[in-house]
């Protein structure tokens, strides 16, 4: 019978400490992997440029078409742009852009995928085919001409738009390896055990499932924002996307048509900015995701 | 007259396995019109080998699976029927332990947090500090000492022998009636095995928790169920059943006295004089197609004509009830080792 | 050890660590244990006592993390340890044959019996192909299994008892001298273990073999065992005949084991488990390793060393307790 609230201040003090200590832990692993915290330091760097730059290298959109195509200087460390604007301010500024955009896809496309795999995972029968039907259909057509397609037909004005474009063809293989993850884990003991104590399933689903599918969602989560980056800069340097002159990918569109930067030698830097920015981000993911598996498999964690 | 906790009426289990291109669909009866009762503090061992349906029965009583056949009802009431109150009480009042207790606990949680859940959602304790004194108490009930020490641990951290523990503390902490028992000892060295099965006679003699122990083992059988029932089963049937010292001391069935004579013995003059096992064949019979009449009649040494027409019914005899045409002519179970060994 | 017996394989001072980031474990401790030809030894420790270790060091097995760190295997007065990697090819399965636990993992579920049979055999040079097959009906009829079914046959359509047969007829194919079991009957049913037991019984008498046997379930060593070592943490902690261990046990930890299986004869009130936790081999004691568990000191610790010198009370019969005369039979 439970006397009273009250517990020992020691006994709290241990289970917060129990859940920083699992924080703690997570990043001790990816600190010990050094390809994985070569990758949280990229994108950390990433972030901090999104957040902070834009208020340290102001965005000057005045055209100065005499200091156009300028190799690097003091005043401009990346050189200029077709319309002698500040390549670097413009570089930081469409890191904001970048980030926004990969989160927001990253976010819809796991939301949806797993709605889709949960529901077809946990229901089974009928609606389980029936999902699947649509995502098998879904999967076999190659998304970038569908994204391309919708570019054209949608107005893309803002990051949301756009996001939802990028992640409505996205989601299949997620939702697909989501459902083969809640398969397994719905014949396993622990499951079964929960059911029989009658633990309701939402809790199930929420609170035993899916902690044992953090780091394969987690890694997708990221692999998803490599991917978006990598979509988008197709899309806007098709030119099939007029949004936002600073993402990197519109940057890359506007050296490549617009200058002719890459047959300057000086202005090549204009041209190469963004490319080396979208680089350094896909492989700050790759390298962050590798660590993924490691820093959530508890029994690394405590080693 | 008093209800019994627990009623099994001719219960039918079948599973359909898939079919292929090259198979065809067959269907498996793993469990075949079982009838049993259950006292509320009763100790009952379902004893067989693997694939004679006791898992089967066990996830049946426990709600996993549904009969397809027959009746299974909780304190008189058709638990098919039950809903609100009387179906939570159902489900607070019949738990499992495993036999995999390393499987039956979630990897990515502490035990703290796999265990404090069932006492928060029943609404059992009424916080988390409070269902932390819960769990102290119940670890330390179960030998887990001391329990702050094991709480905040993750399951592949702690022995199997302390995870076992963990599993019967956590299907205590609802406060049940009955717990089924699935070989919860199978997978714990030998040395642990005995204060394991200590633990469980404890728990049922202070809170009278019945218990339905699953296992092939019939020496823990008889270890933990000495003064309670114990009931044989061969693919899908019950074969011989009845109080415990019973049927063990005077067994009846051919089968149960093939079962006793393959029990290794820890008496080498003793082991090394016993004869063959009193079996015809090795091979368990096929699910999918069972012979016909009596399943064991293949294997059975007495076998006659009979046997592979009709089917044997569960009768009295002796104090026990035996399925068997001819139990009455099975020669008396001669135990080797009379004498001191 | 007495000198006039015939050892096929000696063991002597064998040392096995395992190093894992943040510490050592110490599996086997200085181990000598000599095998007699011709004998069944039933090897026998429940789960940290090092017996598999010990086991795959006779295969010059050992697999990092673990590294052998003493000591030198000598069969037929070879030391294995030195072996190069074509010797040793041919010692393991020609010599020394082994039957694991768990024969589900041993067969290679994509081939029927007869490939592998035939593989296994092509891999030490057998052949012709005729022969090597009657051989293995033989050997299929003499561990009762029907020859025409079993080799036509994937492992997945084979029940568990008939693949551990089939995996023990394989390990003859051979004729090795030395057939290593690891705990080869525990996934079985009872009927099938014992079968299983007679089988081997049956090899051992027909054939000559020498046999070791490794299991936790010291019970189903008195049917077939000749003799017994019993370890524990790392180290043998008694070795005897099997009348010698069951009938009069030298060591508290064997008094132990076999008091704690329960039986189907004894009065139910006579067992006893063995009290604490199984060791761990990271941070063991200084001093008697079983001092924890021990009936028979008072404190958790015991005046007897941590040397592992086996003392020899009997001939033949050896423990490390050095407060032996206690443990009553």
């Amino acid at each position: 019978m439970d006397t009273s609230g009250t517990i020992s201040a020691e006994a709290l003090a241990t289970q917060r400490a129990g859940r920083l200590d699992g924080i703690r832990a997570f990043f001790g692993i990816i600190r010990r992997n050094h390809r994985a915290f070569a990758g949280l330091l990229i994108l950390i760097f990433f972030v901090l440029m999104a957040l902070v730059g834009p208020q340290i290298l102001t965005l000057d959109n005045t055209a100065r078409y005499s200091q156009r195509l300028q190799a690097p200087s003091w005043s401009h460390p990346l050189g200029t742009d077709y319309a002698g604007r500040d390549t670097a301010a413009q570089f930081v500024h469409g890191a904001n852009d970048v980030i926004t955009l990969s989160l927001l896809t990253a976010l819809f496309t796991v939301t949806i995928a797993f709605l889709v795999g949960g529901m077809a995972g946990v229901a089974g029968g009928a609606l389980d085919s029936a999902l699947m039907f649509v995502t098998n259909i879904i999967l076999t057509v190659p998304s970038f001409p569908i994204m391309m397609v919708l570019a054209m037909v949608v107005t893309i004005t803002d990051p949301f738009s756009f996001a939802l474009v990028l992640s409505i063809w996205s989601w299949a293989g997620l939702a697909r390896a989501i459902r083969s993850q809640i398969l397994s884990l719905k014949n396993r003991e622990f499951i079964e055990a929960s059911r029989i104590l009658g633990l309701g399933l939402p809790h199930i689903v929420f609170r035993e499932m899916l902690p044992n599918m953090a780091s394969y969602v987690a890694y997708h989560f990221i692999m998803i924002m490599r991917n978006a980056v990598t979509a988008s800069v197709g899309l806007m340097v098709l030119g099939l996307v007029p949004f936002s002159a600073t993402h990197w990918g519109m940057m890359l569109n506007l050296a490549m048509t617009s200058t002719g930067a890459v047959y300057g030698s000086t202005a090549l830097i204009y041209f190469v900015t963004p490319i080396m920015g979208i680089m350094l981000f896909q492989m700050g993911c790759l390298f962050f995701a590798s660590g993924m598996e490691e820093a959530f498999n508890p029994r690394l964690r405590t080693q | 007259m008093e209800q019994p906790l627990l009623a099994l009426d001719h219960v039918r289990m079948d599973f359909q396995s898939r079919g292929g291109l090259l198979k065809k669909r067959a269907t498996v009866r793993a469990v075949d019109d079982v009838t049993l009762r259950l006292d509320e503090g009763e100790i009952l061992a379902v004893v067989g080998e693997s694939g004679c349906g006791k898992t089967t029965l066990g996830r049946m009583v426990v709600g996993l699976l549904h009969p397809t056949a027959g009746t299974i009802r909780f304190r008189g009431a058709d638990v098919r029927t039950l809903r609100g109150d009387a179906y939570a009480a159902y489900r607070r009042g019949v738990q499992m332990v495993h036999q995999d207790s390393y499987a039956a606990l979630n990897p990515a949680r502490t035990i703290f947090q796999s265990l404090s859940v069932p006492l928060l959602h029943h609404k059992l304790v009424g916080s988390r500090a409070a269902a932390r004194e819960r769990l102290e108490e119940l670890l330390t009930l179960v030998g887990l000492v001391p329990p702050d020490q094991f709480l905040d641990k993750y399951p592949h951290q702690l022995s199997g022998g302390q995870r076992q523990r963990l599993l019967l503390a956590r299907a205590l902490s609802v406060q049940p009636n009955l717990i089924v028992a699935d070989e919860p000892v199978s997978m714990v060295d030998v040395s642990l095995r005995i204060s394991l099965l200590d633990l469980m006679s404890e728990m049922n003699r202070r809170f009278q928790i019945a218990f339905i122990y699953i296992t092939h083992d019939l020496a823990t059988a008889r270890y933990i169920a000495s003064h309670g029932r114990i009931a044989v089963m061969y693919p899908g049937k019950v074969v011989e059943t009845g109080n415990l010292n019973t049927v063990l001391s005077n067994p009846r069935h051919p089968y149960l006295q093939a079962l006793l004579a393959a029990v290794p013995i820890p008496d080498p003059r003793v082991a090394r004089n016993m004869k063959e096992l009193p079996l015809r064949s090795l091979d368990m019979p096929d699910p999918t197609n069972p012979p016909p009449g009596c399943r064991f009649h293949p294997r059975c040494l007495y076998a006659q004509e009979r046997c592979s027409q009709e089917e044997p019914p569960l009768a009295a005899l002796d104090g026990e009830m035996v399925a068997c045409h001819y139990a009455e002519q099975v020669p008396t179970w001669e135990w080797q080792s009379v004498s001191a060994g | 050890m007495s000198a006039m017996q015939d050892h096929v394989m000696q063991l002597e001072h064998i040392s096995v660590e395992f190093r894992l980031p943040k510490r050592t474990l110490h599996a086997v401790d200085d181990v000598s244990l000599n095998v007699r030809r011709g004998e069944i030894l039933g090897i026998v420790g429940e789960s940290g006592s090092g017996k598999t270790t010990l086991s795959s060091t006779m295969l010059n097995f050992v697999s990092a993390p673990g590294h052998i760190t003493s000591g030198r295997v000598l069969y037929e007065g070879r030391d294995i340890l030195a072996l190069d990697e074509e010797e040793l090819r041919q010692y393991r399965w020609r010599d020394v044959a082994t039957v694991f636990q768990a024969a589900q993992n041993s067969l290679n579920p994509v081939l029927k019996v007869k490939e592998q049979i035939l593989d296994t055999a092509a891999a030490h040079d057998e052949f012709p192909e005729s022969r090597v097959l009657s051989k293995a009906r033989d050997l299929l009829r003499f561990v009762r299994l029907e020859p025409d079914q079993v080799l036509e046959a994937y492992p997945h359509q084979l029940s568990g008892g008939m693949k551990q047969r089939t995996i023990i007829a394989l390990s003859l194919l051979l004729d090795p001298k030395i057939l290593l079991l690891d705990e080869p009957t525990t996934a079985l049913d009872v009927i099938t273990q014992a079968y299983v037991m007679n089988i081997l019984r049956r090899v051992h008498d027909e054939l000559q073999i020498t046999m070791v046997f490794l299991t936790h379930d010291v019970c189903i060593m008195g049917k077939i065992a000749d003799r017994i070592a019993v370890m524990y943490a790392g180290q043998i902690v008694e070795l005897g005949s099997v009348e010698d261990i069951f009938y009069h046990p030298l060591h508290p930890y064997t008094r132990g084991l076999i008091n704690a299986a329960p039986s189907l004869t004894d009065d139910v009130s006579l067992r006893k488990a063995i009290p604490g936790t199984p060791p761990d081999l990271t941070n063991l004691p200084e001093g008697c390793r079983f001092a924890p568990r021990c009936g028979l000191c008072t404190d958790g610790r015991c005046e007897g060393d941590r040397d592992g010198e086996l003392i020899e009370v009997e001939e033949g019969h050896y423990t490390i307790c050095c407060q032996y005369q206690d443990v009553g039979a």
